[in-house]
């Protein structure tokens, strides 16, 4: 693909992306040419647009000849398809949790879909992710085995999701996954925020007939700039489009999550978060009250140093050492590091392929890899 | 046939899908889809309603008044027998 085509497609996305936000200057409709509609149709998928891409199409800014739209339908129809059945999960996973007496928090795809959004239909989400407190974590994961899910990772030493990591991921019978958080984030920043105040960010909503607890919406934009910043290598347009629409809510308490950035160093974060929702969008996309917010941000250098290494530095092993230094207390530092260093045979051989100790020197060639770096 | 008045079921997971409506329940493994003036039925649910005002909000289109009515009632109905509505006599 030439460069003028790419960029015509990236342009067509990012307007699909950010279609429908408050604030949004006047624009002709997105035009696309057939021959760049695949490509654009791909993006779409991949970045879980297709409930944007369908609004605009049916508002009239993304007109589409009848063949573009019946493919984008079946896309979007996919998508819904398993939104639904994913609330329907969510439903039996609610009424579990309930009669096992552990408090459970509904995070991003169904709560974001139905309160950020105009129609819930705008945004997709392929799995559902709930956050419990850290010392139901394990009785939530049986619950969750009783309920036929099984998790989808080998912990490197029993329990070490449940003591030091985000949470974990689970598949069901019929494919479909619930994650399951006992943190926001990895890593140190897992590790600052004070969780117990996050759970008690929290307001109702009802899903299903029946009620369920979801972020308030302060939290909501704080959970969404961490996601996007450090869930992954990069975010999808998705992502960035969550922090942009809920940071238009007009309950966001922007004082008290300032005070949480600073408490829990969390300020590079929720930097770079708007940093990429105002270069992927434009400075219009964010309203005047989070741009303020953002100018009122002072990240510290270790701040910023400690970002790194949980972005663009995670698989090297910086995430790790990050993590160690981070956690409190000289047996939880053993623990981390031996259960890293030297990780279960099944976790090894699920990583590497070998349980033996061509599997170990592999998996040993990330932490020497990371520590030759730093002795130079 | 006009006094019985119509409501979503409160336990109904639903989505727009362009023109179209897909529909599931918990504890079901089936989803039901309505098309064009079947989902504008579906949407015009958001309040109680009987199929008289449902069918009202459907005025100038070329059937008579009687036969969009009982047309929404047979869908409503439906809804109704497959637990994504329920039914109140006033």
């Amino acid at each position: 693909m030439d460069t003028a085509v790419a960029t015509t497609v990236d342009d067509a996305v990012r307007r699909i992306a950010s279609y429908g936000l408050p604030g949004a200057p006047p624009e002709p409709p997105i035009e696309t040419v057939a021959d760049e509609w695949p490509a654009i149709l791909g993006q779409v998928v991949h970045h879980r647009l297709t409930g944007l891409a369908t609004a605009a199409s049916d508002a009239g800014a993304l007109p589409l000849p009848a063949d573009q739209q019946s493919e984008l339908l079946t896309h979007h129809r996919e998508a819904m398809v398993c939104a639904l059945f994913l609330e329907r999960d969510l439903v039996d996973v609610g009424e579990a949790f309930e009669v096992a007496e552990i408090d459970h928090v509904v995070l991003k795809g169904p709560a974001v879909a139905r309160v950020g959004y105009p129609d819930p239909s705008w945004r997709p989400f392929g799995d559902v992710d709930v956050l419990v407190p850290s010392d139901r974590f394990d009785a939530a994961c049986v619950v969750l085995s009783y309920l036929g899910y099984r998790r989808t990772f080998v912990d490197p030493r029993p329990r070490f999701s449940a003591r030091f990591g985000k949470g974990a991921a689970h598949v069901g019978s019929d494919g479909l996954e619930v994650d399951l958080h006992r943190l926001l984030a990895d890593g140190p920043f897992g590790y600052w925020i004070d969780h117990d105040e996050v759970l008690h960010s929290t307001t109702s909503i009802e899903l299903g007939g029946r009620p369920f607890l979801r972020l308030d919406d302060t939290a909501l934009v704080l959970h969404a700039c961490l996601h996007a910043v450090l869930g992954g290598p990069r975010p999808t347009l998705l992502q960035l489009r969550d922090i942009a629409q809920l940071s238009t809510r007009e309950d966001v308490r922007w004082n008290e999550l300032a005070e949480w950035a600073r408490r829990w160093r969390l300020r590079a974060v929720l930097e770079r978060a708007f940093d990429l929702v105002e270069r992927g969008f434009g400075e219009w996309a964010l309203p005047e009250a989070t741009r303020s917010f953002r100018r009122s941000l002072w990240p510290s250098p270790r701040e910023r140093r400690v970002l790194r290494a949980c972005a663009e530095e995670r698989f090297r092993g910086e995430r790790d050492w990050a993590s160690l230094r981070a956690l409190q207390g000289v047996r939880a530092k053993a623990s981390y590091a031996g259960a890293l260093v030297f990780p279960g045979r099944e976790f090894i051989r699920s990583r590497t392929g070998s349980g033996g100790w061509s599997g170990y020197l592999r998996r040993w060639r990330i932490p020497v890899g990371s520590m030759t770096a730093r002795s130079r | 046939m006009s006094s019985r008045s119509y409501r979503r079921a409160p336990d109904v997971l639903w989505r727009n899908v362009g023109a179209d409506v897909i529909l599931t329940r918990p504890k079901t493994e089936t989803i039901a889809e309505l098309s064009e003036s079947g989902a504008e039925v579906w949407r015009l649910l958001e309040h109680q309603s009987t199929a008289r005002d449902v069918a009202a909000r459907f005025e100038g289109f070329s059937h008579a008044a009687a036969e969009i009515e009982a047309g929404v009632k047979a869908l409503l109905d439906d809804l109704v027998w497959r637990g994504y509505c329920s039914r109140d006599d006033r």
